[in-house]
């Protein structure tokens, strides 16, 4: 059982940035494949009470900014000759979305900021990563 | 990033022999040394909590059997070619004794089992895994 699949979910954060450049690491020494999965919440917008349309419009410009940073890492995989998808969701939660996906797509190891956009406390675990590494079914690796 | 030095915290159940492995994967292409680190809690007495008192005999053969599991462990890295090292820490609390020690030595990685000896129920973490998941400063690799 080699790490021939490794998810990371990306959230444009520095520490998500960190946990790419060590799954591109893994990656090379395993010759593995990596998914990028981004996940876009669909409520919490903000702006629902005021007018639908505008939640619309917050999320394909939400969209548009994550293919641009995602085609980037894509390319910087694609130099080093590591196969990289990407994939974008909307979705209500993101960490069941992150364990349904690494489920369904067979995944062998998670590679995992410790902190996404929100928190900033370097002494616990953010709400998403800390679910992740309790509910996944794979090995989670948490960068720092 | 490099991955020269891995920890491995050990109990020999099923969960630790699952992380020794996957560190094994990870040491082979990254030609890293592999630490592992076992805690002696000592004897349970109901009036005082676990006591550090041990009777000689008991020590002697706590660290004999711990030096018999590691040398099978050893056997197994050899064939691989990588180096293997083995810390025996006494205190009663086993995640604080792990923490102290990482914090006391570098390590790039620390790899862990999800659950221990007491614990097993899959869904969620075990004690000693959950606090340092989330207290330790450097990667950790949750195995499963």
């Amino acid at each position: 059982m080699t790490f021939s699949k490794i998810l990371v979910p990306f959230d444009a954060s520095a520490f998500s940035m960190k946990a790419f450049k060590t799954a591109l690491d893994i990656a090379k020494n395993h010759k593995s494949e990596i998914y990028i999965l981004t996940c876009l919440e669909k409520e919490n917008l903000g702006a629902w009470y005021k007018d639908k349309r505008i939640n619309k419009q917050i999320i394909t410009d939400a969209k548009n900014y994550a293919k641009k940073i995602l085609s980037k890492l894509e390319n910087t995989g694609e130099e080093q000759g590591i196969p990289v998808s990407i994939q974008i969701k909307e979705v209500k939660s993101i960490a069941t979305e992150i364990i349904e996906f690494s489920n369904s797509k067979k995944i062998q190891l998670i590679v995992i900021g410790a902190h996404g956009q929100t928190g900033f406390n370097r002494m616990i675990l953010g709400s998403v990563s800390n679910k992740v590494s309790q509910l996944a079914k794979c090995p989670v690796l948490i960068v720092k | 990033m490099d991955l020269k030095n891995i920890l491995v915290p050990f109990d020999s159940s099923s969960f630790a022999n699952r992380a020794f492995k996957k560190a094994l994967e990870i040491a082979e292409p990254n030609s890293s040394k592999i630490t592992i680190v076992t805690v002696v809690t000592g004897i349970y007495q109901p009036s005082i909590g676990f006591s550090m008192k041990y009777s000689k005999e008991l020590l002697e053969k706590h660290s004999m059997m711990l030096k018999k599991i590691f040398l099978k462990l050893e056997t197994i890295a050899k064939e691989k070619g990588i180096k293997l090292s083995l810390k025996i820490l006494f205190d009663p609390s086993v995640s604080k004794a792990i923490l102290n020690y990482i914090d006391s030595s570098r390590f790039d990685l620390i790899v862990i089992g999800s659950h221990g000896r007491t614990g097993i129920n899959r869904i969620i973490l075990g004690s000693v895994a959950n606090d340092i998941v989330q207290k330790v400063k450097c990667p950790v690799m949750v195995v499963k």
